[in-house]
C-alpha cells in the first residue's frame, strides 16, 4: 500500500514537471473546469459531420471529431489521426499509418477497421465523395495501417481529406456501418464529447477525460495540433435573434457570441469587460447568373451587370461598414489569393452598361433576382444592387425567399436570373471547394461551360503549390472574363467574447474554438 | 351638419380624437410625395445610422435612408396593407356569411369551413400561407385577408339571422320576394352596420399582424418600406440606433390607436347601449 | 356534465381531420426541399436524393399521407422529425409544456390585471380614474407585443439588469429565477390580453349595472362593492368567459414572435422553425396539436358558461 502510494507521489511529480515545462511554453495557470457558453446564430440539422457541409455542423463537429489529415493555422495540411501517409510512385496507392492508442469517446480504441469503415461510409454517402471518386477501395494492411488505392491519380488527395467540410470524420467501426446519412451517433476522438443535442436550443459538450493529445506538435494549430481541453462543459447555445446575442454578451450571460454586426461590435469594443474582434473577411457576397435563361445567359449582359455596379457602395451597406473589395476567389492574406480579374472588377460604368443592354437587345424584360431572406449580408447586398441595376435599366423583380424556398426556387431553371448568395469561404483554406464549385457535371443545371470544367478538374490534379496556385488562377481569369459568377466583395462582422476567456488559439477565428481556451 | 358634429365631439371626444388623428396620418402618408421628402429607397453609405438631425430629422437607417421618409412611406403601405386585407376579408365575409345566414342548409358546411380556418393561430396560419405564396404586399393581403374572413362572415351571419326572424322580411317573402332580393333589399343593410364595425378593428389588426409577419421575415420585404420591416431590419441596431425602434413603433401604435377610438366610437353610435365612458 | 362534455369532443373529431388533412396538403405545396436544407446548398444533386429517399419524400404524395393516418390511428405516432432526429411526439412533449406555462400564465395576469382594471374602471365610470384606464387599454392594445418584448428586453433587462435577456429557466431550478426568465415574456403576451379583458370587462359590467336586478340589489341597501362582485361581475362572466377562450388562441400565435424574441423553447418556435426547415412531420405534429389545444379550449369555455350560467344546459 504504502508503495503505491509512493509510486503514485512520483507519478504525480512526474507530471507537474511535464506541465510545467510546457505551460512555460505556452501560457500561465490554466486549470480543467469550469462552464462556457458561447451563442451561435444557427440550427445544425444534424450533427454528421461527413453527410453536412453546412458550418452550424462545423462548429460543432470540431470539438467532436477528428480525421486523417486536417489543416494548421495557415491552412496546411497536417496529420492528425495518421501518424504518417506515403504515397506510391504511379500516385494511385496512398498508404496511411495510425496514431496507435487513440480512444473513441465510447471507450474503444482505433483500429484501422474503423478507419475504413469511415471512410467507406463517407465514400458511400459523404457530401464531398464526388471528390474522391477516384477511390476505388479502403484496404486495411494491419491493425495500424489502412491503404486507399485510386483508379487514377490525385495529387490534392490530401487536401481533400484535410479540408474542414463535410471531411471523412473517424468513427468506430460499429458506428459507422449502417449508418444512414444524418442519423449517424456521435462518437468521435476530439477532445469533447456530446453530452446532450436539443436542435432548437442548444449543443452541450462535455470534456473527453481519455482523450489522447497528439503530442508531436508543442500546442494546438488550426483544427489539430496538441489540443487540450480546459473547460469541463462547451455550450454552444442557439441565440438567432442578433439583438438577443448582443444583450447576452452585454450582461456577461454569454461567454461568447458570434455573427455580432459591425455597428454593435464597433459599440461593444468600448466595453472593457469584452473583447471584440473585427472580422473584416467573414465571408464573400455572390450574385449567381442562371446561364440557362434570357437574357442572363448573355455575356454582354453579365458584363452589363457588372459595369453597373459600384461595388465599394455595395459591400459597405452589405457589411455595415466593415468590408473589403477585391477580385480574389479566396480571402486576402491566403497563399492562394490572387488579384486576376482586377482590372473589370468594381471599375463602375454606367453608361458602358447601358451600351451592352441596348447592343444585346434587352428592352426592359423584368429581371427576377432571388434573395435568401434569412442572410442579412445577402439581403443588403441584393438591395444595393437591385437599386444601382435599377439606375442602368435594368427592370429587377426582388424576390425574397427563407432558404429552403429560395433553394427551391434555384432548382428551377426557368424561375430567376440572378440569385444572391453568400460563400464562407474556410480561413485556413484550400481552394478545393471552387473545383466542384464550378464543375457543371457535379453541381447546379443553371451553369455549365466546358472550358471552365477544364479548368475545374484541373485543380486537384496538380501536385505542388505552384501548380494549383496556376490552375486557380486560370479559374478565376475565365470567371471574370466570362462573368460566369460575380463576387461581389467581402463583409465584415465581429466576434465576441467576455475578457476573461483566454486562449492560446486566436479568438478572432471564424468558428470558434474551445480547446485551449480557459476562463481567468 | 356642424350642430351635429359638435354633438358628436361633446358626446364622443376620443372618438374625435381618433377621427382627426386618422384623417391627420392618412393625410400625412398618403400624400407622401407630395411633400418633397427624400427618395425612401434612395441609400448613402456615408451616412449610415447617422442619430437625428437638420438635413435628417429622424435619422437614417443603416442603408443611409432617411427615416422620416420611410417611416411615412411605411404608413402609407401599412394603411393600404390594413385596408386592402379590411375590404377583402370583408367581402368574403358578407358573402359567406349572409349566405351561411340565410341558406339554413349551408350554414354548416361554411361556418365548419371557417372554424378550420379560426383554429390555427392568425399568424401561424399567415405564415404557412405566406410560405405557400411567397413574400410580398400582395400576398400579405392575401393571407390576412383569409385569416380574417372567418370573424367578418360570423358577424354577418349573425346579424343575417337575427334580421331574417324579424317580421318585415317575412312580410316581404310572402309578398313574393325571391331570396337574392330579400337578402339584398331587407337583410344585408340591416346587417352592415356591425360589420363596418366589425372592419374598423380587422383593420387595425391587419395593421399589427403585418408588423408582426414582417417581424419574423414573411411580411412585405425589403426594401419597400412598410411599419413592420423597418422594425424588424431595425432590431439588429437597436443599441447604437434606438431611433430606428421608437418612431415605426410610434406609428403603428398611433394608427392602431387612431382605428380603435374610431372603431369605439361607431360601435357607440351603432349600439348606444354601449355606453362610452 | 360528462356526457355533454364527450358529445361535444366527438363532434370536434372530424374538424381535427380536416386541420391535419389540411396542413398537410398547405406544407407540400410550399416550395423548398427538406432534403437540400438537410444536406446543405454545397452537397450535390445525388447526395440530396439519397437524403430524399430516406426521409422517404420520394413517395407518392397520397402514400405519404396514408402513412401518416395510418401510423396516428393505429399506433399514435407522429412520424419522425426530420431535424430533431426524434419522434414529433418527444418534440412535442418537451416543447408544450412551456408554451402552455407561457400561455396560461400570461392569461393568468391578463386575466387578473384586466378583470381588475375592468372592474375598476366600471365602478368609477365617467371619472378621471375610468379614462384613464381606458386610455391605458387603447395603447395597450396599439402596441405591437414584439415591439414591447425588445424594448423592455433593452431596458430592464441590458440596461437595469432585473431579467435575464433570455432563455428559459425551468422551475427545478428555483421558483424566483424561472419566475424572473419568464417575466418580460409574459409582460410582452399579456398585455394586449389585458387590454382587452379591462375593455370587455368594463362594458359587460356597465351593462349588467344597468340592469333592474342591480337597481333591486342597490334598493334592498346592498353594499356597492358586494353588488359588483356578487351581482355585477358574476353576470358579466360571459362575455368575459368568451375573450378569455379565443386570447388564449391569440396567445399561442403571439407567442411564435416572443419565443423568438426572447429565445425560449416553446412549440410557437417549434412550428416556426418547421415550417421554414419543411419538416414535415413536424409542422403537421404540431399543427395537429394546436388545432387540439384550441378545440379544449373551446370545449372547456362551453362548460364555463353552463357552470356560470344557470339559463344554458348541456341540452
Amino acid at each position: 500500500m504504502a508503495k503505491l502510494q509512493r509510486s503514485g507521489k512520483q507519478k504525480v511529480y512526474l507530471l507537474l514537471a511535464i506541465a510545467a515545462a510546457l505551460g512555460t511554453a505556452f501560457s500561465t495557470a490554466q486549470s480543467v473546469g469550469g462552464n462556457v457558453r458561447i451563442a451561435v446564430n444557427q440550427r445544425p440539422p444534424s450533427l454528421d459531420w461527413q453527410f453536412t457541409t453546412l458550418e452550424s455542423v462545423r462548429r460543432v463537429a470540431i470539438h467532436v471529431y477528428e480525421n486523417l489529415l486536417t489543416v494548421d493555422e495557415e491552412g496546411q495540411v497536417i496529420p492528425q489521426l495518421a501518424e504518417d501517409f506515403s504515397v506510391s510512385d504511379d500516385g494511385l496507392t496512398y498508404t496511411f499509418t495510425l496514431r496507435q492508442g487513440v480512444p473513441f469517446h465510447d471507450g474503444s480504441v482505433m483500429t484501422a477497421e474503423d478507419v475504413k469503415s469511415s471512410l467507406d461510409r463517407w465514400l458511400e454517402l459523404g457530401a464531398r465523395r464526388a471528390e474522391l471518386a477516384v477511390v476505388e477501395e479502403v484496404v486495411v494492411v494491419d491493425d495500424h495501417t489502412v491503404q486507399l488505392r485510386l483508379s487514377a491519380a490525385l495529387p490534392a488527395l490530401p487536401n481533400v481529406l484535410a479540408y474542414p467540410m463535410a471531411p471523412p470524420a473517424i468513427m468506430p467501426a460499429a458506428v459507422a456501418e449502417g449508418a444512414a446519412g444524418g442519423e449517424v451517433e456521435v462518437v468521435g476522438t476530439g477532445p469533447y464529447s456530446l453530452d446532450s443535442w436539443v436542435p432548437d436550443e442548444y449543443v452541450r459538450l462535455v470534456r473527453f477525460a481519455d482523450y489522447a493529445a497528439d503530442e508531436r506538435f508543442d500546442g494546438p494549430t488550426g483544427f489539430g495540433g496538441k489540443r487540450t481541453a480546459y473547460f469541463e462543459v462547451v455550450e454552444l447555445a442557439l441565440v438567432e435573434e442578433p439583438g438577443a446575442r448582443v444583450a447576452g454578451l452585454r450582461t456577461g450571460e454569454l461567454d461568447g457570441a458570434i455573427a455580432i454586426s459591425p455597428p454593435n461590435g464597433r459599440a461593444l469594443a468600448n466595453e472593457a469587460s469584452l473583447r471584440m474582434v473585427e472580422r473584416p473577411q467573414a465571408g464573400k457576397a455572390w450574385t449567381m447568373f442562371n446561364h440557362a435563361k434570357w437574357p442572363s445567359n448573355d455575356v454582354r449582359f453579365r458584363q452589363a451587370v457588372l459595369a453597373a455596379l459600384d461595388l465599394q457602395r455595395v459591400m459597405a451597406i452589405a457589411g455595415d461598414g466593415s468590408f473589403s473589395t477585391d477580385s480574389g476567389l479566396m480571402f486576402a492574406g491566403n497563399a492562394y489569393f490572387s488579384t486576376v480579374g482586377e482590372d473589370v472588377y468594381n471599375q463602375p460604368d454606367p453608361e458602358r452598361a447601358r451600351e451592352l443592354l441596348a447592343e444585346m437587345g434587352y428592352a426592359g424584360e423584368e429581371i427576377v433576382y432571388v434573395v435568401p431572406s434569412d442572410s442579412a449580408p445577402s439581403v443588403k447586398a441584393g438591395i444595393e444592387v437591385e437599386q444601382q441595376l435599377e439606375a442602368v435599366g435594368i427592370n429587377v423583380r426582388l424576390d425574397q425567399y427563407d432558404f429552403g424556398t429560395a433553394l427551391g426556387v434555384r432548382g428551377d431553371e426557368d424561375a430567376w436570373n440572378l440569385f444572391q448568395s453568400s460563400l464562407v469561404v474556410e480561413p485556413t483554406a484550400d481552394p478545393l471547394p471552387y473545383a466542384s464549385f464550378f464543375d457543371s457535371t457535379r453541381r447546379w443545371g443553371f451553369y455549365g461551360d466546358e472550358q471552365m470544367d477544364v479548368y475545374a478538374r484541373s485543380l486537384n490534379m496538380q501536385a505542388t503549390f505552384e501548380e494549383r496556385f496556376a490552375a486557380l488562377e486560370s479559374m478565376q481569369r475565365y470567371m471574370w472574363e466570362t462573368v460566369a459568377f460575380l463576387p461581389l466583395g467581402n463583409y465584415g462582422e465581429y466576434i465576441g467574447y467576455q475578457a476573461s476567456i483566454q486562449s492560446d488559439l486566436d479568438l478572432g477565428f471564424a468558428i470558434p474554438r474551445m480547446w485551449n481556451t480557459w476562463r481567468d | 351638419m356642424t350642430a351635429r358634429l359638435t354633438k358628436f365631439a361633446r358626446q364622443r371626444p376620443t372618438g374625435l380624437v381618433g377621427i382627426v388623428l386618422l384623417v391627420g396620418l392618412v393625410v400625412a402618408s398618403v400624400g407622401a410625395p407630395l411633400w418633397g421628402l427624400a427618395d425612401p429607397l434612395e441609400s448613402d453609405y456615408l451616412s449610415m445610422l447617422s442619430p437625428p438631425a437638420a438635413d435628417h430629422v429622424l435619422g437614417t437607417d443603416q442603408y443611409g435612408r432617411d427615416l422620416l421618409t420611410r417611416v411615412i412611406y411605411g404608413a402609407r403601405l401599412s394603411l393600404g396593407i390594413g385596408a386592402s386585407v379590411m375590404t377583402l376579408a370583408a367581402l368574403a365575409g358578407l358573402v359567406l356569411g349572409s349566405l351561411a345566414g340565410y341558406f339554413s342548409r349551408l350554414d354548416g358546411p361554411i361556418m365548419r369551413g371557417l372554424d378550420v380556418l379560426m383554429a390555427f393561430p392568425a399568424i401561424l396560419l399567415a405564415i404557412a400561407i405566406m410560405a405557400i405564396l411567397g413574400t410580398g404586399a400582395r400576398n400579405g393581403v392575401i393571407a390576412l385577408a383569409i385569416v380574417y374572413t372567418p370573424r367578418c362572415a360570423r358577424i354577418v351571419r349573425a346579424s343575417v339571422l337575427s334580421v331574417r326572424q324579424r317580421t318585415f322580411v317575412e312580410a316581404g317573402q310572402a309578398l313574393g320576394a325571391g331570396d337574392a332580393r330579400s337578402l339584398g333589399i331587407h337583410i344585408l343593410p340591416n346587417a352592415i352596420g356591425p360589420l363596418v364595425v366589425q372592419m374598423i378593428f380587422v383593420f387595425a389588426y391587419a395593421i399589427l399582424a403585418d408588423a408582426g409577419l414582417s417581424f419574423i421575415g414573411v411580411g412585405t420585404p425589403p426594401p419597400t418600406p412598410s411599419l413592420g420591416n423597418i422594425l424588424a431590419e431595425a432590431r439588429d441596431y437597436l443599441m447604437v440606433a434606438p431611433w430606428l425602434m421608437w418612431w415605426p413603433g410610434a406609428a403603428i401604435a398611433a394608427i392602431v390607436l387612431a382605428l380603435n377610438l374610431c372603431g369605439d366610437a361607431l360601435r357607440e353610435v351603432m349600439d348606444p347601449r354601449q355606453r362610452s365612458g | 356534465m360528462f356526457r355533454y362534455v364527450l358529445a361535444r369532443a366527438v363532434q370536434m373529431l372530424p374538424l381535427l381531420a380536416v386541420i391535419s388533412f389540411l396542413s398537410f396538403v398547405l406544407i407540400h405545396l410550399v416550395p423548398g426541399d427538406p432534403a437540400v436544407i438537410m444536406a446543405g446548398m454545397q452537397a450535390p444533386d445525388s447526395v440530396i436524393e439519397q437524403v430524399r429517399q430516406e426521409m422517404g419524400l420520394d413517395r407518392p404524395f397520397h402514400t405519404q399521407v396514408l402513412d401518416w393516418y395510418q401510423a396516428l390511428v393505429i399506433r399514435g405516432d407522429l412520424g419522425r422529425s426530420y431535424f430533431f432526429h426524434a419522434p414529433v411526439t418527444q418534440a412535442l412533449a418537451e416543447r408544450l409544456p412551456f408554451t402552455l406555462t407561457l400561455a396560461a400564465l400570461s392569461m393568468l395576469v391578463a386575466t387578473i390585471v384586466g378583470v381588475t382594471l375592468g372592474s375598476i374602471a366600471a365602478s368609477a365610470a365617467g371619472t378621471f380614474l375610468d379614462r384613464a384606464i381606458l386610455v391605458m387599454s387603447l395603447v395597450g392594445i396599439a402596441m405591437p407585443g414584439f415591439w414591447v418584448g425588445l424594448v423592455m428586453m433593452f431596458y430592464f433587462a441590458v440596461d437595469l439588469g432585473w431579467f435575464p435577456t433570455g432563455g428559459y429557466t425551468p422551475p427545478i431550478e428555483g421558483v424566483v429565477p424561472w419566475l424572473r426568465s419568464l417575466a418580460l415574456p409574459v409582460f410582452s403576451l399579456a398585455l394586449l390580453e389585458s387590454a382587452l379583458i379591462t375593455r370587455m370587462t368594463r362594458a359587460s359590467l356597465l351593462d349588467v349595472l344597468g340592469e333592474d336586478y342591480i337597481r333591486t340589489a342597490h334598493a334592498k341597501g346592498v353594499g356597492h362593492r358586494r353588488v359588483l362582485t356578487r351581482h355585477g361581475l358574476r353576470n358579466s362572466l360571459i362575455p368575459i368567459i368568451t375573450i378569455v377562450g379565443t386570447s388564449f388562441g391569440n396567445m399561442i400565435g403571439g407567442a411564435v414572435i416572443i419565443e423568438m424574441v426572447f429565445s425560449l423553447p416553446g412549440i410557437g418556435r417549434l412550428v416556426t422553425m418547421a415550417i421554414l426547415s419543411r419538416d414535415y412531420p413536424l409542422i403537421q405534429g404540431t399543427m395537429l396539436v394546436i388545432g387540439i389545444i384550441y378545440v379544449v379550449v373551446n370545449l372547456i369555455v362551453d362548460v364555463l358558461y353552463v357552470a356560470v350560467d344557470p339559463r344554458i344546459s348541456y341540452a
